[in-house]
This record gives C-alpha cells, structure tokens and sequence, in this order.
C-alpha cells in the first residue's frame, strides 16, 4: 500500500495561507502592526542597551581595573568623545568655503543663536545593515547621551559629515531614524536654479531626482553639486548634500538625476540630532 | 520546538552579519529560511501548517518586515516539503540541493517584491540560485564527507 505523505491537509494550509496574506494586506496597506512591531523593537534595544552597558562592558573592564588603569581608560574614552562631539557639533566650520555656497550664508549660520551648533549628541544603538545593502528601509536606531529632545520627531539627525536622515519614531527615547536613501524618504534639493525632492533610490548612498525636460531644458554636469534647499523646514538650508553620478532618461521628456551623497552612515558611531529653533 | 526556533533565531542574526558581505557580489543567502526548511525536511511527519504560521510570525517579528510574509511563505515551503517528504528519498543530494536553491531563490524574490520592489533584479535571483544551490550542496556533501572522528562520537 502505497505511504501517504504526513500533514498535507490541503484545508489547513489554504487556511493559514489565506489568513497570512489578511495580515500582509493590512500591514501593508494600513501599517496595523506598527505598533506590537515598535513594541518588540523597543524592548529588544532597551535589553541590548542594557546587556552591553550594564552587564558586558563592566565585565570587560574589570581585568582593567584590576590593573588600576580605569582612569587612565575612562580619561582616554572621555577625551575621544569629546573630540567626536567637537566634529559632529562643529561639523559646519570644519567643511571650508566647499561646504556652504558662499562664506557669507557660513557666517551668518554660525553666529545665528539658532543654528546647527545646537546638537544633541547620540550614540548608535543599531544599524540594520542587512536592510541597509539588501532592500529599500534605511533606518537607524540611536540613543542622546546626556541631554534628551523634547521634541525628536522629523528632526535632521548629521554626523560629522553632514546630513543623513531624520526621525521618524520615538521608542520611549530610542529614536528610529529614516535614513535619506530610504525609498519612502525624500529630501528637498536644490543646484543653482533647480529645486527638486530627491527620493531614496533603496541603494546606499544614492538618491534620485526625476524631472521633466519639458520644464527644466538646462542640462546638468556630472559631478554637479547639490544642496539641501531648506523647504519643508526639516532640514537646514544650503548643506551640501552630494554630486551628480548619473543622469537617466526615463521617458521622452522625463529624466532623472543619479545624485551620490556626500555622507557614509556606517563610518561613525556618534550623530547629532539638530534641535528644531 | 524550542530547539528549533532557537537555531532559526541564530541562524537569522548569523544572516544579519554575513549578508552585507555577500551582497557585494548579488548573492543573498536566507539562513534562517533555510534552517527552517532543513528542519522542514527533517522532521520525520513534518511541520503542521500551525507551526509553520506560528514560526513564520515569529520570524516577521524579529526581522521587522511585513506581519504575515514570512507565515506565508513558510506555510507554502512547508506544504511542498512535504508533499515531496517519500520522493526526495529517490533523490540524489545534488537534486536535493537544487530543490532548496530553488525554494531559497524563491523566498528571497517573493520577500524583494514586497521589502526591495525598487532595485529588483533578475541577475540577483539568478545568482542567488546558484549561490543557494552551491550553499546547499556544500552543506550536504560535509555531512557526508565529516571527519570519521564526528561520526564514531556520533555527532
């Protein structure tokens, strides 16, 4: 007699089947899981926090301090994050006449009492660089350090680079930072003349700008520089953002600008979360 | 169970470190995935479609996507395997190996059209096929082929 497979009950895999694509259509269409989902993340970082700051790092100290080098270590620590916060909240100044289109707008930034100096620094918490080099969600998870934000959503987060994403989500001070190469981000561009919102193209370091040939006929170079126009309010006028890469034709009349960014989110641990005036 | 939901879980965060590296070259393996449907096929009744759903959920919670993606396709895997539990005895290891590059390639295609729609690529499946396919046999081809030491230990 001929052996049955075990559990292929058709009924019951059409029934899961069935209820897994109702769960993917809400939480797709409606993001209904958002909220379980940022719970999880929330408690997951809070223990991965703790774990390494109050359990792990300790440990890996003790041998040292048993060497009663901890001052030594701790003074050393203090001095180099010092020296990051100094690069992040001075990010501006350390970019010359390159950085600003001109040395006057520079000079007016730096002496106004609202202007980019006003950082709170943070430190990384989690960068998911599976999603980051695989699919279209950039995010990163960050935590201030001393100061808190009172109010952190949709502010511009910069490392010592320059600008690289925003907040989208606070986690009970974890905040979730949309990176500007996520697709479902779009940063407000500008190069002489032409403004444009520059979507994540879903690739590191890449952003792009589409535009019609029949409202922009001036042809752009590659290596042209782009700057953060400042419209929407969420990020800072005139910072550099990055240089033309490559220039597609999408259609008859549309185009689109393959604009590389000046900034590598993966390079730092510290960010600057820049307090809204 | 628990065994088993503890080596996927690793098997993911494995994933999460090793993936980027192979993306460099268009290669993405699913690790956690493959775990799961090692397991699939090991089992000697196989996974109910309950376990299946139950194990799929777990995973879109802790990879973040979409709830109910991988309870889907975890349902769907499960489904095949067994289907196929008495032919793959007929199988060679390389056929094996074929079927879950296959199934693996798959997975990652579905999961690209709902998490990465932007820069699908055809080239990336293809190569993923392959990669997947070479993981597979590699995997099977040690188990043979382990040290004798391994297998008088019985391990």
């Amino acid at each position: 007699m001929a052996n049955y497979a075990p559990n292929t009950s058709v009924f019951s895999y059409v029934f899961f089947v069935l209820l897994s694509s109702f769960l993917l259509y809400l939480d797709f269409t409606n993001e209904t899981f958002s909220k379980p989902k940022n719970t999880y993340k929330t408690s997951v970082l809070s223990l991965n926090y703790f774990f390494k700051n109050y359990i792990l790092e300790p440990l890996v100290q003790f041998p040292e301090l048993l060497n009663s080098k901890k001052n030594l270590i701790k003074q050393n620590k203090d001095l180099r994050l010092q020296v990051e916060k100094e690069y992040i909240s001075k990010f501006v100044l350390s970019k010359n006449n390159d950085f600003f289109l001109n040395e006057s707008k520079l000079n007016t930034l730096v002496d106004k009492e609202n202007s980019l100096n006003k950082v709170v620094i943070s430190k990384l918490i989690k960068f998911d660089t599976n999603n980051y080099f695989c699919c279209s969600n950039h995010k990163l998870f960050i935590k201030p350090i001393s100061d808190s934000v009172t109010e952190p959503l949709q502010s511009a987060i910069i490392n010592s680079q320059g600008l690289i994403g925003q907040i989208v989500y606070d986690m009970n001070g974890i905040y979730e930072v949309m990176l500007l190469t996520d697709t479902r981000h779009s940063t407000p561009v500008f190069s002489e003349n032409f403004y444009c919102n520059a979507k994540g193209s879903g690739k590191p370091g890449i952003i792009t700008c589409i535009y019609s040939e029949l409202i922009w006929d001036e042809q752009f170079e590659i290596g042209q520089k782009f700057y953060s126009s400042g419209l929407g309010g969420v990020f800072p006028k005139n910072i550099l953002i990055g240089n033309v890469l490559n220039i597609k034709n999408i259609s008859a009349s549309e185009k689109e600008v393959v604009i590389k960014l000046e900034v590598n989110p993966i390079t730092e641990n510290l960010f600057g979360i820049v307090v809204s005036p | 169970m628990l065994k088993i939901l503890f080596l996927i879980v690793l098997a993911y965060n494995i994933e999460v470190f090793i993936n980027p590296i192979f993306n460099n070259v268009n290669i993405i393996i699913p690790f956690s995935f493959l775990t799961y449907s090692y397991f699939a096929y090991k089992d000697k009744n196989g996974f109910t479609a309950s376990s299946s759903f139950s194990i799929g959920l777990l995973m879109d919670l802790v990879s973040g996507s979409y709830i109910g993606l991988n309870g889907l396709i975890y349902c769907m895997t499960t489904y095949i395997i067994n289907s196929y539990k008495y032919v793959f005895r007929l199988f060679s290891y390389l056929q094996i190996s074929i079927f879950f590059g296959i199934i693996a390639s798959t997975y990652v295609a579905l999961t690209h059209l709902f998490l990465n729609i932007n820069n699908f690529s055809y080239l990336t499946l293809l190569i993923t096929l392959i990669g997947n396919t070479i993981f597979s046999f590699l995997i099977s081809i040690a188990r043979v082929y382990k040290p004798i030491i391994f297998k008088r230990r019985g391990l």
